[in-house]
């Protein structure tokens, strides 16, 4: 953790070092947000949907969403872009260095200029919470930090899948992307408005529906099964999985230089 | 002009090169095709609209997958910006072309070479998916044709204003911030996010009197029928007034900057 902690604060220093392009790449971060936001919306008004979900609710999916991904591609960067690090040998440095490699390819990068939609996506989940949850407690706090965490969760196990197909093919591919951006988009939406099929999906393969449909069920007072306190922690089944198969790409690796 | 022409063929061949990152890149195509078609018809399911029907817009979602690398804006080339940061941009000032002709030439080839090795495949895919997901035969022959010329100047007005974005980096040093404010607007204004007519209120307003429905709002709509063709010439027209436009202020800017420009060394 303290190793993280070191990374972290390094990649902050290098980043502040270029302060107008730094902000002004955080303002097209925000705008992207923006703009996604704004087609949910506008969607949802044009098929006259929004008296069946609520402004609130939609926002409230939304925002836990992108807060999780994008948490999880400031974070996660290092397996992200795993196949730089590949590329250049880098990773080879790393595997001499007697520490965790899932930490220090995490550490290996963070990808800083994507702060401006983690703060935007927090604010947003602040209000739509404020707005659509008729009593704050503390037990619905804490449910909507789990679904937070959860569907970060996922989404670095998706790139600690994508980082396992660089062992066999170095260059990496752009068809992994669909998977963690694919699981985005999809899910910019409640996961009720899609055919069954998508749902199974989103609820049995990537379990990201259990960390931000399902429980809102308890946020919104329609039920207080603590079941759905127990959801998001699914998102470790993937990561379990995830780690797995890293590990076993790992052991087949034979470096990418002389 | 046959020097153009070579370097075109030149970068095109390069460009047709990459056939892993193709094959990657289709594959990323089809699922956004996928899952732009899941969403909309999960939307046509609950109510209809009049603004557009749900075969008309999946043609929208399909041709725009088939032919994203020729409208999509963010393409940029990173040679030629590197080639603006770090100063070997002085070896292309000592041919003896027009600098903006050139990289011109070379965005544009970019785009066709990414776009032969994807189009053909989603169409096909597209076309022999299952009715109400897959892409229909276009709308007349005459509508067709009309698609074909408008996908062409779509490319090349796109083109200017990435000539544009990429100038600016003469300006500043790390043009990646300012080029992606600029590419989010005009993605959302160019019916890249939601097709336009799926767009209402004050954006509408503004996307039809910017440029940027041009690139891919009226060819991927004259296919589908839902631009008639009268309408058709008549953007097309206001169209090369802007491609005009862009192609002047563009070459203006890369004057001005290439004026400050001195090449040191000997």
């Amino acid at each position: 953790m303290k190793l993280l902690l070191h990374y972290f604060s390094m990649h902050i220093k290098v980043y502040l070092e270029y302060k107008m392009n730094f902000f002004l790449t955080m303002i097209a971060q925000v705008l992207i947000l923006g703009t996604e936001l704004f087609a949910v919306y506008t969607l949802f008004d044009k098929f006259e949907l929004l008296e069946e979900f609520n402004v609130n609710y939609l926002f409230l999916v939304f925002a836990i969403n992108w807060l999780g991904f994008s948490l999880a591609e400031t974070f996660g960067r290092g397996f992200d872009e795993f196949k730089k690090l590949m590329k250049k040998g880098g990773f080879d440095i790393l595997l001499i260095r007697p520490r965790n490699i899932f930490l220090q390819i995490l550490g290996n990068e963070f990808a800083l200029h994507k702060i401006g939609r983690v703060i935007a996506s927090f604010y947003l989940l602040v209000v739509s919470v404020i707005n659509l949850i008729p009593e704050i407690t503390l037990d619905k706090i804490l449910l909507v930090i789990l679904m937070v965490l959860g569907d970060f969760t996922i989404i670095v196990s998706l790139f600690i899948f994508g980082a396992f197909f660089v062992f066999f093919t170095v260059e990496g591919l752009e068809f992994i992307n669909v998977f963690t951006n694919g699981t985005k988009q999809v899910n910019e939406y409640p996961i009720s408005l899609y055919h069954k099929a998508v749902g199974f999906i989103f609820t049995f393969i990537i379990p990201i529906a259990l960390c931000n449909y399902y429980p809102i069920e308890y946020l919104v007072n329609n039920s207080n099964s603590l079941i759905y306190f127990l959801m998001p922690f699914a998102s470790l089944i993937i990561l379990g999985i995830s780690v797995l198969v890293f590990n076993l790409g790992l052991k087949h690796y034979s470096s990418t230089g002389s | 002009m046959r020097g153009y022409i070579s370097y075109f063929k030149a970068e095109l061949k390069a460009g047709l090169q990459y056939k892993t990152a193709a094959l990657s890149g289709l594959t990323t195509q089809f699922f956004w095709g996928i899952i732009f078609a899941l969403v909309y018809t999960s939307f046509y399911k609950h109510t209809t609209i009049q603004d557009i029907n749900l075969k008309e817009l999946m043609d929208y979602v399909w041709l725009n997958q088939a032919f994203f690398a020729l409208i999509y804006i963010g393409i940029n080339d990173e040679t030629i910006i590197n080639s603006i940061k770090d100063g070997t941009v002085a070896y292309e000032l000592l041919r003896p072309y027009d600098l903006y002709t050139w990289w011109y030439v070379k965005l544009v080839a970019k785009r066709y070479a990414l776009v032969l090795l994807r189009c053909v495949p989603i169409v096909i895919f597209a076309c022999f998916l299952p009715v109400p997901y897959n892409l229909s035969l276009p709308f007349s022959i005459f509508t067709f044709l009309m698609f074909l010329l408008t996908m062409f100047l779509g490319t090349i007005l796109v083109t200017t204003i990435n000539m544009i974005v990429t100038s600016l980096a003469f300006f500043t040093n790390e043009n990646r911030g300012i080029s992606s404010i600029i590419y989010t607007i005009a993605d959302l204004l160019e019916g890249s996010q939601i097709p336009l007519p799926l767009l209402s209120g004050v954006i509408l307003i503004i996307a039809s009197f910017t440029p940027f429905r041009f690139i891919e709002d009226l060819p991927f709509r004259l296919y589908s029928g839902h631009i008639d063709i009268t309408t058709g010439f008549k953007d097309i027209s206001i169209e090369l007034i802007w491609i005009i436009g862009f192609f002047i202020i563009g070459k203006l800017i890369l004057k001005k900057a290439l004026s400050k420009v001195s090449i040191q060394g000997g």
